[in-house]
């Protein structure tokens, strides 16, 4: 193909490596990818390979918390929930209060294992019940009154501590749009890798690249435009190859989710030097019917966050990488005439690695409550951001999420 | 073959283009850079018509017609505010007020999608446009203005003043609520005159930097005072006003608002500003020469300052449609959105998720431009991350809506658009593209040319597209071909 001459197929290490060689390359070339230039001008080493990874799992439609971690002695649980209550002997006993959902058996060996963190309660101040504006509250970490526009994992790249500069991507997402919690004002590296599950849609890679590197002509903007279009291309390539060389041999179930994160792992192993990565299950929005679909999704859940956490112990990666999960709110603890449950507010939360300290923390909700009230929250969002900011992320969480808040003893 | 900007003798720049130099290819150039782009059949029928009569048809004025449920939100809306001033618990009254704030966000939301819905049908999208420049010139946010009572306003105001004489505008303008909060107008009052209007009003509606000294300033906000909001309307509070003598550009008297206005209209710079401006949106970010646009400015003088008269006299002129212009303008994200909807007789889809959010992932957050001076346009809607979330949401006008995954909300947003009157499809089906680009290689490279890219594709590009059409294309293999050619560096630019 004409345009092979444009694009290099090398990745950043090893054109480093060909040094000189490759100068020769950019001088004869028009359009050179620019990250290609920058790293023959900066001839930047990598960064510690132990930069720790985190991965966000995000549950979108609100996931239903009181059926997910299910205060089995309460009986309150049971008054509220006359149709949808899971029964005592179906639930998998965590101790002798609480019990997981019977679809996330592999989520309770983790939490045996010690690799599995249970965050009980977890919300914030005056919660929002659209789901829209919820997600936007926890992914920018802002308070529900402020507008905040930048992502908090966005704020974290700010002040990360950063080794030498590098041309990965900082934060990679495999959801069909960019995620809130890496919107910034100002352009950042972010990388949106495929799914996986859209095959046959879509322009035609290779005449897309045709098309890009066309025009050689210096009249802008399409040379301009040709040049970026060009750059990212050759990023897409990088990443390619990085999940070509990598197949992981661990055995993940065949669901979405799974996909999503296989793929993660053969980035992490790649060497990639992004450190966090952004992954969503969708469907959790149960407001009739709720039985049959949470348990598949919860299945889902379970099936692939064990799976993830097994591939990466199989090459020692598991001490770099710790994965949480979230969602935009809990469910009404009272359920409606639809056998589904409505919007709500607390719910809880899921911390993954091998580097866990407790398995639970914080305590079940109090559900006596009015007539189709919420829960109250017990632990506030930005405080498992600020423990995972400080204590995983290693990066001061204040600047991050505009004030002090507590931190919980998880990793 | 329209002759070079450089080439054309000053006195005809500004003249309407010859017949003999008309034809189809200036025609998809009026579509595409006067509204959003055409299909085959405008093409045809703006190559029948000229570039005037075009802009007679096509520029008839358009309401910005809201459903009726919106009244009922609103409503929601005020009957919370009024709720929360009732209620003495600190607490509580910030709660509702809260609940009251998430109604108004929804509001504008949906006011969002309306306005890209009106944009997106063929008879109203040159006047959506040319709102789109005016905004872009008196600009608001919907963060900082936040009340969807003002939004309203602001964006039905400007579907109904968009042909006024530019003077009226102003002075409509300089009372639509938006404006006041956004640039704090109804906070200046005689004895603290806030001079952020004034400023703006010289600096970015109407003069231009260096037409004006600080006096002026400083006189023309006392000239403003006593404006405010009431009852989410614009209201004369006369205790506030300052009436004194004030002198503007040399002139004593005891101006208001509107008579500033015009003391304004007979400065020199005023006639070229809003011309340039529009040189800058339409046509070249490059500036042009002095000579040329100071003609531009003493014609639209003449013509009373017409914002119709201005539009009409641009979108005619043997200017507009030198090849120095062709192909060279990069599409706002808006501009690539609609236009693509427009060519396929699609309509936005009722989700955030597939408008709203990808406008703002492409750099363009409707009705919030970044700052007072609005979009920086050009090469700054380019970056990777812009051009990965272009190239999406192109994938996006391919794809079904995944109706079993959607939200409560979203699905009832999907049926009761579905329902609506006049409704389109929201994204393009195989069998719907075919009638669009025929079912033969040749029509396919044809429609490509023809309809969709503003330059002709050099040879090589043409082949790969030939070569991966095959013979005997099957419709999957068209529809790659034009989500590919959709989402090219080629397509960005009109």
């Amino acid at each position: 193909m004409s345009s092979e001459s444009f694009l290099p197929r090398t990745t950043r290490r090893e054109f480093i490596q060909a040094g000189g060689k490759a100068f020769g390359f950019l001088a004869l070339s028009q359009i050179a990818p620019s990250f290609v230039a920058r790293a023959a001008a900066v001839g930047s080493p990598r960064p510690d390979k132990d930069s720790s990874i985190l991965v966000l799992v995000q549950l979108a439609g609100g996931n239903d918390g009181l059926n997910t971690v299910i205060p089995f002695q309460d009986d309150e649980y049971y008054k509220l929930r006359p149709s949808l209550a899971i029964p005592r002997n179906e639930s998998i006993n965590l101790n002798d209060e609480l019990a997981l959902h019977p679809s996330c058996g592999e989520m309770h060996r983790l939490f045996s294992d010690g690799k599995l963190s249970i965050l009980q309660n977890v919300g914030y101040p005056n919660p929002n019940r659209s789901h829209f504006r919820s997600m936007e509250i926890w992914e920018t970490g802002a308070d529900p009154e402020d507008l905040k526009q930048t992502g908090w994992v966005s704020r974290f790249f700010d002040h990360a501590c950063s080794g030498a500069p590098s041309e990965d991507p900082e934060g990679v997402y495999l959801t069909q749009q960019p995620p809130q919690v890496f919107d910034d004002e100002k352009f950042r590296n972010i990388y949106g890798a495929s799914t996986g599950s859209r095959k046959g849609r879509g322009g035609d890679r290779a005449l897309l690249e045709s098309l890009a590197s066309g025009p050689k002509t210096t009249q802008e903007p399409l040379h301009f435009l040709s040049h970026t279009y060009l750059d990212a291309l050759a990023m897409d390539d990088r990443i390619a190859a990085i999940l070509q060389k990598n197949r992981n041999t661990g055995n993940y179930p065949n669901s979405r989710l799974a996909r999503s994160l296989s793929q993660v792992s053969r980035m992490i192993r790649g060497g990639l030097d992004t450190r966090v990565y952004f992954v969503s299950l969708g469907g959790f929005d149960t407001h009739s019917n709720q039985e049959g679909r949470q348990s598949r999704l919860l299945a889902e859940l379970s099936g692939a966050l064990s799976a993830f956490q097994n591939d990466l112990e199989k090459d020692g990666l598991d001490s770099q990488v710790t994965t949480m999960t979230f969602s935009e709110f809990g469910r009404r603890p009272m359920e409606n005439e639809s056998r589904g449950t409505d919007h709500g507010t607390a719910a809880p939360l899921f911390i993954m690695g091998s580097g866990i300290k407790s398995p639970l923390v914080g305590n079940p909700p109090s559900l006596k409550i009015g007539n189709n009230k919420d829960l109250s929250h017990e632990i506030d969002f930005r405080s498992v951001y600020a423990t995972v900011l400080e204590d995983w992320l290693n990066c001061p969480s204040e600047p991050v999420l505009g004030r002090q808040f507590e931190k919980l003893p998880v990793i | 073959m329209p002759l070079a900007f450089s080439k054309i003798p000053i006195l005809a720049v500004w003249e309407p283009i010859h017949r003999d130099d008309w034809g189809p290819d200036q025609a998809r150039h009026f579509l595409e850079r006067a509204g959003f782009g055409g299909t085959r059949e405008q093409i045809e029928e703006v190559t029948e018509l000229g570039p005037e009569q075009s802009c007679d048809k096509f520029f008839a004025p358009q309401a910005l017609e809201l459903p009726e449920w919106f009244a009922d939100k609103l409503a929601e809306f005020r009957s919370l505010g009024q709720q929360a001033k009732e209620i003495e618990d600190r607490e509580e009254r910030q709660e509702i007020y809260r609940e009251r704030n998430q109604v108004g966000r929804e509001i504008i939301l949906e006011l969002e999608f309306e306005w890209l819905l009106r944009a997106s049908q063929p008879k109203a999208g040159f006047c959506a446009k040319w709102e789109l420049f005016l905004s872009d010139v008196w600009v608001v946010g919907k963060r900082a203005a936040n009340n969807p009572h003002w939004q309203i306003s602001y964006w039905q105001s400007l579907a109904e003043s968009a042909h006024l004489p530019y003077p009226e505008f102003c002075k409509n303008f300089s009372r639509e609520p938006a404006m006041m909060r956004y640039l704090d107008l109804d906070k200046s009052s005689k004895k603290k005159p806030n001079e952020n209007f004034a400023r703006e009003l010289l600096e970015l509606f109407a003069l231009g930097e260096g037409n004006y000294s600080e006096n002026d300033i400083k006189e023309a906000a006392r000239a403003f005072t006593g404006r405010r909001i009431h009852g989410s309307k614009y209201q004369q509070a006369d205790r506030q006003y300052d009436d004194g003598v004030k002198t503007v550009f040399g002139r004593r008297g005891h101006w208001n608002g509107d008579e500033v206005i015009d003391i304004v209209f007979q400065q020199p710079a005023a006639r070229t500003f809003l011309p340039s401006e529009a040189i800058r949106y339409y046509l070249t970010q490059e500036p042009i020469p002095e000579d040329q646009l100071k003609y531009l400015g003493d014609l639209w003088a003449d013509e009373g300052f017409r914002l119709d008269a201005l539009r009409k006299r641009l979108f005619s002129s043997r200017a507009f449609y030198a090849p120095d212009f062709q192909g060279t303008r990069i599409k706002s994200p808006v501009e690539l959105y609609v236009g693509a909807l427009q060519q396929f007789g699609l309509q936005p889809a009722p989700l955030p998720n597939r408008t709203s959010r990808p406008l703002r992932d492409m750099g363009q957050e409707l009705f919030e431009p970044p700052n007072v001076r609005g979009w920086i346009g050009g090469e700054a809607w380019i970056n990777a991350g812009k051009l990965a979330a272009r190239r999406r949401m192109i994938d996006l006008l391919f794809t079904p809506i995944p109706f079993k995954r959607l939200n409560a909300d979203d699905k009832i947003r999907v049926e009761r658009e579905a329902e609506r009157e006049g409704s389109r499809p929201f994204f393009v089906t195989r069998d719907a593209l075919l009638n669009f680009t025929g079912r033969t290689s040749a029509e396919v490279s044809a429609y490509i040319q023809e309809v969709l890219l503003s330059e002709p594709l050099n040879e090589s590009s043409k082949e790969q597209i030939t070569r991966f059409l095959g013979e005997d294309p099957s419709p999957e293999q068209i529809e790659t071909v034009i989500i590919t050619t959709l989402q090219s560096p080629q397509y960005q630019l009109s």
